[in-house]
């Protein structure tokens, strides 16, 4: 009897103790990026104009309207030239140089072109809010990536 | 003699493998069907999310001194419901909490106030601020406090948005962090089990 309860306590035990770890690690703080204060000039700036990436040996093409982006009105932000293979096309939008949370939107493609419409909802203090649009295929980075600065 | 060890090997570590995993989902599935409760003060005196069951509940994470961002996703919440009027949706069939993250400014009655001035069926909630480090932090909600010299509110809050929608049964069915009407909108009828 011994021999068999033994084992089953320390089961019980170790059961307990993963639900506990899985818990914890579950509620950890969730972030995308760290902070980066010192934010250098952006090469192209999506608030002013179209901006372009390589990516994959394709040029894609950022676009976002109406301009300028203006906090909590509704934006539509298209990302053209883009072939790739998702599964679920997503983008997060997240602050660099200040963690406010993520916007995340799904993609829709029409005619090569995906666009999602977006509320930029953070409630900011920084004299520049510098977002990051990460495209993503479900909860997968797929690498692909445009940052604009909005001012306050 | 052998084989009979053997066996009684292989029943005690199915046992306990088993015991293991029932604990171990026991614990995870209570954890997930509680973390997001709590029990903060409402200006009708002590609420807890759970005295809640039976009303399609949304929480939102703001402040009174909230200049812009606030105002405008509790004023697209209400447009929101608006827009379902179709489907005789009204803002009586979601409650709105909306809880302070400036509890060092911020009253129940005042919050009280604020909700249903956007909103109209809102409720205020506050908590301790060490309570409410525990809730944000459960709720993934970012917030911080920033001094704001020679202005009269003395500092502000910049926080994430997120909006979170609960049903009847008191189980979270969405959370948005895209604040459009039409995502709002969305998860209106999920909440209430509109397809």
């Amino acid at each position: 009897m011994k021999a068999f309860i033994l084992p089953v306590v320390i089961s019980i035990f170790v059961g307990a103790l993963a639900a506990f770890i899985y818990i914890k690690s579950s509620t950890e703080d969730r972030t995308d990026v760290s902070r980066e204060y010192n934010l250098v000039p952006l090469e192209c700036n999506l608030m002013k104009k179209k901006c372009t990436k390589e990516f994959n040996g394709q040029t894609v093409t950022f676009d976002m309207s109406p301009r300028p982006v203006e906090i909590m009105a509704e934006t539509i932000i298209s990302l053209a030239g883009l072939d790739y293979d998702f599964y679920d096309a997503k983008i997060r939008i997240f602050g660099l140089n200040m963690d406010m949370g993520t916007i995340i939107a799904s993609l829709e493609e029409k005619d090569n072109v995906y666009t999602t419409k977006v509320a930029l909802s953070a409630c900011l203090v920084e004299d520049v809010m510098r977002y990051r649009i990460a495209v993503y295929d479900g909860n997968e980075p797929t690498g692909l990536y445009m940052d604009f600065d909005v001012p306050r | 003699m052998e084989k009979q060890k053997k066996i009684k090997t292989a029943v005690v570590t199915v046992i306990s493998l088993l015991a293991a995993c029932i604990v171990f989902g026991a614990i995870v599935y209570y954890n997930e069907q509680n973390k997001y409760n709590f029990t903060g003060q409402s200006s009708q005196g002590k609420i807890s999310l759970s005295d809640l069951k039976g009303q399609n509940v949304v929480i939102y994470f703001g402040y009174t001194y909230c200049p812009d961002v606030c105002p405008i996703t509790l004023e697209t919440l209400s447009k929101a419901v608006e827009s379902l009027k179709d489907y005789n949706i009204t803002a009586k069939d979601l409650l709105l909490l909306y809880v302070t993250l400036d509890p060092a400014r911020d009253t129940p009655e005042a919050l009280d106030e604020y909700a249903v001035w956007f909103y109209p069926n809102g409720m205020g909630i506050r908590f301790e601020e060490a309570d409410l480090q525990k809730i944000t932090k459960i709720y993934n909600i970012k917030y911080e406090i920033f001094p704001m010299e020679g202005s009269a509110v003395d500092y502000s809050v910049a926080h994430s948005s997120a909006l979170f929608f609960f049903n009847k049964e008191g189980k979270l069915v969405d959370r948005i962090t895209n604040l459009t009407v039409d995502n709002m909108a969305a998860s209106i009828k999920k909440v209430m089990g509109i397809k």
